[in-house]
């Protein structure tokens, strides 16, 4: 979500310390922030907030209430607010999938412009001003976490119900489209048909205009589950949808409705002739208890009893604790914490990770052969000493018995065969054999493949001899694998960086020459000219293709790869480069260009 | 170089470097299924049906077989680890991934992790942090830090990012290459354990990320397109 800094500041009695500290202190004991751009003069965080804490931190309330804890601020006490009525509006909950809902009928308001404050609270957080009451419903749904909607009074017959939708009933929402909506539904209704998608969207029927001159307000909480549901299968995900499936508290909507109808009736007018608050089953208080030993289990010794009252007193929460056992009562609005775990959470990333000490752990496992991997491992290093080279293609193909859900993708089935991937690798490869630094092009894969019913790991080689493919244990028998004795050598590996490849075409040249039989010396000499002008102008290492003996002198043959990686290379640039080097070579003693 | 012997993919290359890492350790290996359950790979690391938090993967779920899904990270391994076994131990589980995601250079379909799990009476973040620090210096050397930031993941609580501190082209960089935590209650109630005598902490790092530090490839899919072209070390 998008947080303004000017937005945040509005709820702590101190000023905030400058973004960058900010940042840092929200990055190391909060959460991620994925971004911070200028807007006008206002700075505006991406924080993600994950959904252990979307309950209570989607809102610029919610978030400044946890900086205010963690950098020790005082958080502004909002005037308590009040609604009051006259008359009940009425309001009819029929399923238990509505945990709350509030109506506030206002009569005499005029829809019009927000006001410019209001304007650049909502655009700073990327959203677009619509008219004061919309705006309105907004700015509260991203100040307080608390969605919000309002209807015009005057197209709702009777009063509102929430209910399950009907057996083939449908709702036209506000952008127009027609939904068709199943039993399991929940709806906010009038006497004669739907008028919202209950904490998803609303309806066009009772659609705010500019004509509008009563409004019913709803604030209201649904179960999350329900929600996420429906909004799920209509494929509307609404930042309120977002909210609700979040689970946040029901006890906020009383605020939210105070400052909702306070807000609009300054804005736009009109006074307020009527509300009701269902509230069918208040959330009761939840104390937790735990001891300072089941905080040290997880975060370690260093945790004493004060270290976690510390982080209880910077957030004002409500404890007891005597001889090392807490009573903690938990703030409705942090429904995540449900037992000592998340409280060695909540203390671990308050006092910071980096004041935790790295240990050993305190026992020796003993290291249990996995005999799947090792073969796997000792397949792998049997086909390299053979020639083989490894390549990786994809799981995804367009034939198969198992495919994936959403066929959107071209290819949704699941390989049956590494041998089919493999082919099309080899022609690839083939066509960049003097690139690959080895004699000819012979490639295998290790991987999963899928049947209706199960999965197994294959390898499949291919050479110019053509492609096999079995079973792991079968290779393993038909080649009498000993994976005992073979591993793999890593140790030896030095780390040069990965050299891109060109996109352009490579020019091979073929060097031959003849050297006296048994001449060690001239055989170096060799092999560094080679080397060097190598590693100055080929593309791969040079590699020795052929060799043999005849009448007491020995034939050495190189292949050279030219290629660029800006250009189409062309015969005029490559000669120019070979003949200083064919020079070279024949100056070694006894050496004769073949 | 010996053309008569052929080359290894550089992420068999880095998967080989980390067992024995750990195999120092005394990490043993365990592997699973890549098409799993939902049990094993969401149920059971307490990503309950219809939270928030599976949308956290986008997940690839099969036609025809409810139920199944290609699995989104190798924690479930983890799950069947310890169905089948008893604590204490530790173990590693490397293997291929999936995600429904569109690709770039650093997304694929198709990519692999590897998972660490470690299960023992007196297991705390202090042995999260050695253990994860030990591996990072042994992989990009003596001189490597790490830092842990909050972070969620269901299974885990409470849950990290692990960013390592490397230097690259003389001069230094954080980057974030691990997700980490203390293995959720749950987790273990899931599994039958015995969630007041044991502890754990669990581990979950990408190797194509690791492969793609260690050798300098700049980008995901490279490695998945059959191109014996970036085996460029033996």
């Amino acid at each position: 979500m998008k947080y303004s800094y000017n937005w945040l500041q509005t709820h702590i009695e101190e000023k905030f310390p400058p973004i960058e500290e900010l940042e840092q202190k929200i990055i190391f004991h909060a959460f991620e922030v994925e971004g911070v751009e200028a807007v006008g003069a206002d700075t505006v965080m991406e924080i993600k907030v994950l959904p252990d804490r979307a309950g209570d931190c989607l809102s610029h309330f919610g978030m400044a209430r946890e900086l205010a804890g963690l950098l020790g601020l005082t958080l502004k006490q909002k005037t308590p607010l009040l609604v009051t009525a006259q008359n009940p509006y009425p309001v009819t909950i029929e399923s238990d999938w509505c945990n709350r809902y509030i109506a506030i009928h206002i009569e005499g308001v005029s829809v019009g412009p927000s006001p410019d404050w209001l304007k650049e609270r909502l655009e700073s957080v990327g959203q677009k001003s619509i008219n004061n009451i919309v705006d309105a419903t907004n700015f509260v749904l991203f100040d307080s976490g608390q969605p919000t909607h309002a209807f015009d009074a005057d197209k709702i017959t009777g009063g509102i119900t929430v209910r399950l939708a009907h057996i083939d009933e449908t709702i036209t929402t506000l952008s127009n489209e027609t939904k068709a909506l199943a039993t399991n539904d929940l709806l906010i209704a009038d006497d004669k048909g739907a008028l919202a998608i209950a904490g998803v969207k609303g309806g066009n029927k009772a659609e705010v205009t500019t004509e509008t001159k009563n409004i019913v307000l709803e604030i209201a909480n649904f179960d999350a589950a329900a929600v996420r549901k429906t909004s799920r299968k209509l494929g509307l995900i609404t930042d309120a949808s977002k909210r609700f499936e979040n689970n946040f508290s029901p006890v906020i909507a009383a605020d939210a409705a105070a400052h909702l109808a306070a807000l609009i009736t300054e804005i736009a007018g009109g006074h307020v002739v009527a509300m009701n608050d269902v509230y069918p089953a208040p959330e009761a208080a939840r104390t937790i208890s735990f001891s300072t030993d089941s905080i040290a289990r997880i975060l370690g010794n260093s945790i004493d009893e004060k270290t976690i009252a510390n982080v209880f007193d910077r957030y004002h929460y409500s404890y007891t604790s005597e001889n090392n056992i807490f009573s903690l009562s938990v703030p409705y609005y942090r429904r995540d914490i449900t037992g000592a775990h998340d409280i060695a959470e909540e203390v671990g990333r308050v006092i910071g990770y980096d004041a935790i000490a790295p240990l050993p752990i305190p026992f020796s496992p003993q290291v249990h052969e996995n005999l799947v991997d090792t073969t796997i491992t000792a397949v792998k290093k049997y086909l390299v000493d053979k020639g083989f080279s490894e390549v990786l293609t994809y799981t995804f193909q367009k034939k198969g018995d198992v495919f994936v859900a959403y066929g959107a993708r071209d290819k949704s089935a699941l390989r049956t065969n590494l041998a089919d991937g493999l082919k099309e690798s080899f022609a690839l490869n083939r066509l960049n054999a003097p690139l690959l630094s080895v004699a000819e092009v012979k490639l295998f894969e290790i991987g999963t493949v899928f049947f209706s019913g199960n999965e197994e790991v294959h390898v499949a080689t291919i050479d110019k001899n053509g492609v096999h493919e079995s079973r792991i244990p079968d290779f393993v028998e038909t080649n009498n694998i000993n994976a005992n004795e073979l591993h793999l050598d890593i140790s030896k590996e030095v780390v040069v960086p990965f050299k891109p490849w060109s996109l352009y075409p490579f020019i091979v040249r073929d060097i031959a020459v003849w050297l006296p039989e048994g001449d060690g010396a001239a055989k170096n000499m060799l092999e560094k000219i080679v080397t060097e002008f190598s590693a100055a102008h080929t593309a791969t290492p040079a590699v020795m293709f052929d060799t043999f003996s005849k009448e007491g002198r020995v034939s050495y043959a190189y292949r050279f790869v030219f290629q660029s990686s800006e250009k189409t290379l062309t015969d005029a640039e490559v000669a120019p480069l070979l003949e200083p080097l064919s020079e070279t070579i024949s100056r070694i003693p006894g050496a004769q260009l073949r | 170089m010996n053309q008569d012997i052929g080359t290894l993919h550089p992420l068999t290359l880095t998967l080989e470097k980390i067992k024995s890492i750990f195999a120092g350790l005394g990490f043993s290996v365990a592997l699973g299924p890549e098409l799993e359950d939902e049990w094993h790979n969401f149920d059971a690391l307490n990503v309950p049906k219809d939270h928030p938090a599976r949308d956290m993967q986008d997940t690839f779920f099969i036609k025809d077989m409810p139920g199944k899904v290609l699995r989104t990270h190798t924690s479930p391994v983890q799950v069947r680890f310890m169905e089948t076994h008893t604590a204490p131990f530790a173990i590693i589980a490397p293997g291929k991934v999936f995600r429904n995601e569109s690709t770039d250079a650093t997304h694929e379909a198709q990519f692999h992790q590897i998972e660490g799990l470690v299960v023992a009476p007196g297991i705390t973040v202090e042995h999260l942090k050695g253990t994860l620090l030990t591996f990072f210096k042994e992989f990009f050397g003596p001189e490597t830090e790490i830092r842990l930031r909050p972070s969620f993941f269901p299974f885990v609580e409470p849950g990290f990012e692990v960013d390592v501190k490397v230097i690259k082209d003389g001069s230094e960089k954080w980057l974030e290459v691990a997700g980490a935590g203390m293995v959720h209650p749950n987790v273990f109630k899931a599994v039958g354990y015995d969630t007041e005598t044991l502890c754990g902490f669990a581990f979950g790092m990408g190797l194509d990320r690791l492969m793609m530090v260690q050798y300098g490839i700049p980008d995901v899919r490279l490695g998945y397109q059959g191109d014996a072209r970036i085996n460029q070390w033996k």
